[in-house]
């Protein structure tokens, strides 16, 4: 009660009045502690005001009319100053900073006093401010254009670490001279319990004058290399960073923090393609027909805990002795591998069989296997399934059997199973039998693969399908130049043709780069990995992993479960036509040959004969249902789509990101006429016509040419790769844009001259915004 | 400067380019065609050994997936490219109408070990071993084995004498489940496909106790 009311005092500062009540303009008002604050009422000038402060919303019915107002117990009524001659009573102060208030609402209504009783008082709109934890983004990149900062989680070691703070979103910050601290990650308990700064960077804090104006001219860097990657089996270094204004070295008053909250405020990770801390163990062994298996495990395995589980069933012909770059990599991170024979030969259902028998006798023996080195010390509840070739579908059949009840596993549920991850995967089976589902899915594929090679004159050998599938968070990578048997160690052939091959040993150092980060996130829920799977490779990818080699081209994609957390605005699953969006919104547009579909190419070849989806194999030629957009534009101007926001979903303040996917259309004369990555704008518009644009390759690259590679009919070019992009929604509103997130009006995506490439012909699916 | 000082310096940077740099060429697919007309590729009986299990298995390289206690472990010569092995599909191997699971890759050798499941009182001569259309093996049912049995005779499938047969096959084993059966096809994959050692050595994997 004591703190509710001291609470409310801070709120009022001085005093405050009515008729039209906001705080910070606002009715509904989300705001850090510490920050500056203003009332503002309007009334007869001369009138006194009356506050009324509580903690429900109401609304009461009372005086003769309804306050939104609770009217409980705690209701605090404060006397405030009468309105002056302009009609507005405004008082600034700052919240309070107390970390019990985080999550706090109060609600007010204010009373202008224009008649003798209550009953006569001129009553105001309910208004509310709900208090946070003084937590932002600080760390970062710098850009070359705007927003000319991107707020980033993880950083490489050795590579310089940057901070940005822009004065139009924290306008307390102007003028002021604070000491920048880069501290170990504490939890938010552990920031409660201990406020003192101990900086780890070699040069110590920094004393850094922030000017206020631009996001630009409060930009600087605070470590140059100094601070340490080494995580020993996780990946990535947590780290806090701190902003001690009053230079009194704890973390109080209106500081500002990066990482208050049970996550780190940045993670300094080192090269994925080095082997992580532990020596590995390599066993072979047999449980007897089809349960060979070859494991690899750390040789502390005794000291560690229990470790999350990888199953890597191999693809026909192969062998599974072949995936020691797998095995040998996440075991000296912690991880237990385990790569069994897999019947592959007969077909996928037998292969998701010895998938599906193989984890079982596993997980059911391990008090024999290997002497019971490895009993008690498997988490079973974090699993991930790898399949190769007919493999990948393997494992995604074994999902499905769980899924539909036909298979009932004995030490192990499908809950279990964090991970289903496929590599060139075939697609015999077809949507019935051969999805992941709700599971959380992976896809890697060579652009060179000779074998299951993409083309669209078959369903079996269109890696993509399976991603189309899946309904659930997903990911992808695809790699330029890499073959079919690039992706085991079993020596032969790469199973490649194209240009600008990559080879086995190079793919390798990909792959090693890639699985540990794919693993991290997806079973470990390590936040350090988040960055390696969405963000542009050629701005943020390991350094082992094939840099400065021009064969190199690797596209990513990653989309959180849409079914949390997330706003689809337009992932043309429903409402069919491109001028309703999925969220029921309008669509406008001035690109041509606009058209949403399945995403299939429907003529068993690349050729540019006019079909609408050409190059398109996410959908294969009946059951599959995934759907996006095609459209072109063709320089003389620019061209746009605008996706309006249904009414009543304005307020996207409450998310992270804005995301899409993109692909270049293969052997398209728009495509081919310039190879390289296309760029475009995202300009985001609110209610009053406040606007903010962003050029996508402002964060690296931007959409990625397709693969140079002839066959599968006439010219070159192999199918479409989409390509998430992701931006930050406050990036939209660097610089006082003026963007009001609480109030979007349109989503634009704006082509030509000016706002990126001069023409092009692209596909684009999953719009939406993310919380993560 | 000579040419041939001009070639030596060349050479060397290519060749320190070769060091570090990546393969950055085109490679025609490794994979062979797959036959147009799998009944031509001919498969040659070389050894068979008559087996019977103690624990009956299960012949899960055909539709109706049906158990069996007996059969014959071949050893066969085969068209390499045949049994190339690729993720698509592939020539499936019969004997008569039933499918021939296969253990080893033959790609080099053209040595192929099979577990061809039959009765105990079956004469090896009424399997005549022919390659079938591509498919997965465990999609073919009777309706068509018996299918690909015809389409092989009728493009001349050649059966061998009872004699012929009876002359490359050696005295029954018994084993007491299909694991050692299989170890047994790793013994005969070791001596007829010495190149695929990896293969016999994941086979002969020790056993958990």
């Amino acid at each position: 009660m004591r703190a509710i009311s001291l609470l409310i005092l801070c709120l009022l500062g001085t005093s405050a009045q009515a008729s039209d009540l906001t705080l910070n303009g606002q009715t509904e008002l989300h705001q850090l502690m510490a920050s500056p604050f203003e009332w503002r009422v309007t009334g007869n000038p001369g009138d006194p005001v009356v506050a009324l402060i509580d903690v429900a919303a109401g609304p009461t019915a009372i005086f003769g009319t309804s306050l939104d107002i609770g009217f409980t117990p705690n209701l605090t009524v404060v006397m405030l100053p009468v309105i002056p001659g302009d009609g507005s009573l405004e008082l600034s102060f700052s919240l309070p900073s107390d970390p019990m208030f985080d999550g706090f609402t109060l609600y007010a209504v204010a009373g202008v006093m224009s008649g003798p009783s209550p009953m006569s008082y001129d009553w105001s709109n309910g208004a509310s401010v709900t208090l946070h934890d003084r937590d932002m983004q600080l760390a970062g990149e710098e850009l070359s254009g705007y927003p000319h900062f991107e707020y980033v989680t993880s950083f490489f070691e050795g590579n310089p670490l940057d901070i940005a703070v822009d004065p139009s979103r924290f306008p307390e910050i102007a003028g002021r001279t604070g000491d920048v601290y880069v501290v170990a990650d504490k939890s938010r308990a552990e920031w409660i319990a201990d406020p003192s700064l101990v900086d780890l960077t070699s040069g110590g804090a920094v004393t850094l004058a922030f000017p206020g104006g631009t996001l630009s001219a409060n930009r600087f860097q605070v470590d140059l290399n100094s601070l340490s990657g080494d995580g020993g089996e996780n990946l990535g270094v947590p780290y806090d960073l701190v902003i001690d204004l009053n230079q009194n070295g704890m973390l109080d008053g209106d500081d500002f923090i990066d990482g208050y909250g049970d996550h780190a405020g940045l993670y300094i990770v080192r090269d994925t393609t080095k082997a992580g801390p532990y020596s590995v163990v390599e066993a072979l062994y047999s449980g007897g027909s089809l349960l060979g298996q070859n494991l690899f495990y750390p040789s502390n395995v005794a000291s560690l805990g229990e470790l999350p589980l990888v199953v890597v069933s191999h693809g026909n012909g192969h062998n599974y002795q072949w995936y020691d770059h797998i095995g040998e990599h996440l075991a000296s991170y912690g991880y237990v591998v385990m790569s069994h024979q897999n019947n592959t030969v007969p077909g996928i259902e037998t292969a998701s069989t010895t998938t599906l028998t193989n984890t079982d006798y596993f997980l059911g023996n391990l008090d024999s296997i290997e002497g019971g080195v490895l009993d008690g010390h498997i988490d079973v509840s974090r699993m991930m399934w790898i399949g190769h070739s007919r493999g990948g579908e393997g494992v995604a059949r074994a999902y499905d059997r769980i899924f539909d009840g036909t298979w009932s596993p004995v030490n192990y549920t499908i809950n279990d199973v964090k991970l289903v991850s496929s590599i060139a995967p075939t697609n015999f089976l077809g949507p019935a039998s051969a999805n992941p589902h709700d599971a959380p899915y992976h896809l890697w594929t060579g652009g060179s693969d000779a074998d299951v090679n993409g083309c669209a004159n078959s369903n079996i050998v269109q890696t993509f399908t399976l991603l189309g599938r899946a309904l659930g968070e997903r990911s992808s990578i695809s790699l330029h130049g890499v073959g079919h048997g690039d992706f085991h160690n079993g020596g032969g052939s790469s199973v490649a043709t194209g240009p600008c091959l990559v080879g086995r040993p190079n793919t390798h150092k990909i792959v090693r780069g890639y699985i540990l980060p794919l693993a991290e996130h997806y079973v470990r829920g390590n936040p350090a990995a988040r960055d390696f799977l969405w963000r542009q490779w050629e701005r943020f990818s390991p350094r082992g992993a094939g840099g400065g080699n021009p064969c190199v081209a690797v596209d990513l994609q990653h989309r959180p479960d849409p079914r949390a957390d997330t706003f689809v605005l337009d992932d043309f699953q429903t409402n069919a036509g491109v001028g309703l969006s999925s969220a029921g919104g309008l669509v406008l547009f001035t690109v041509a040959n606009a058209q949403d579909g399945v995403l299939n190419d429907p003529d068993g070849n690349f050729s540019n004969d006019g079909d609408a989806f050409n190059g398109f194999t996410e959908a294969q030629d009946n059951g599959d249902v995934s759907r996006g957009m095609v459209f072109e534009f063709t320089g003389g101007g620019t061209s746009l789509i605008d996706w309006g926001i249904p009414d009543g979903m304005n307020d996207v303040s409450g998310y992270q990101y804005l995301n899409l996917r993109a692909a270049q259309a293969t052997r398209d004369s728009l495509t081919t006429a310039v190879l390289g990555d296309l760029d475009f704008s995202v300009v985001l518009t609110d209610g009053e016509g406040n606007s903010a644009s962003i050029p996508i390759s402002v964060y690296g690259g931007g959409i990625e040419e397709p693969y140079q590679r002839s066959g599968c009919g006439s010219g070159v070019g192999w199918a479409n790769e989409f390509e998430t992009i992701r931006i930050r929604l406050t990036d939209f509103t660097t610089d006082g844009s003026g963007l009001d997130l609480r109030d979007l009006a349109v989503v634009r995506l704006l082509f030509g001259p000016g706002a990126g490439d001069s023409a092009g012909r692209l596909g684009l699916d999953d719009l939406a915004f993310t919380l993560h | 400067m000579n040419l041939r000082i001009l070639f030596v310096i060349l050479f060397a940077l290519a060749a320190a380019v070769g060091v570090t740099a990546y393969t950055g060429d085109t490679e025609t697919a490794a994979l062979a065609p797959l036959p147009v007309d799998p009944a031509a590729g001919e498969v040659e009986l070389l050894l068979a050994r008559p087996f019977q299990l103690d624990t009956p298995a299960v012949h899960v390289w055909r539709a109706e997936q049906p158990e069996y206690r007996s059969g014959w472990v071949l050893v066969m010569k085969v068209d390499p490219a045949m049994v190339a092995p690729r993720q698509t599909y592939e020539p499936v191997l019969f004997a008569g109408t039933q499918t021939v699971e296969r253990i080893n890759r033959a790609q080099l050798s053209g040595h192929l070990v099979g577990i061809l499941p039959a009765a105990p009182d079956a004469e090896l001569a009424d399997f005549p071993l022919f390659f079938g259309e591509p498919a997965l093996p465990e999609q073919v049912d009777a309706t068509r084995a018996t299918q690909a049995l015809a389409t092989a005779r009728d493009a001349g499938l050649s059966v061998a004498s009872k004699s012929w047969v009876a002359e490359r096959t050696e005295s029954p084993v018994r084993f007491r489940d299909v694991s050692d059966l299989q170890l047994f096809a790793a013994d005969l994959i070791a001596e007829w496909a010495p190149d695929e050692q990896e293969l016999v050595d994941g086979l002969r994997a020790p056993r958990v106790r």
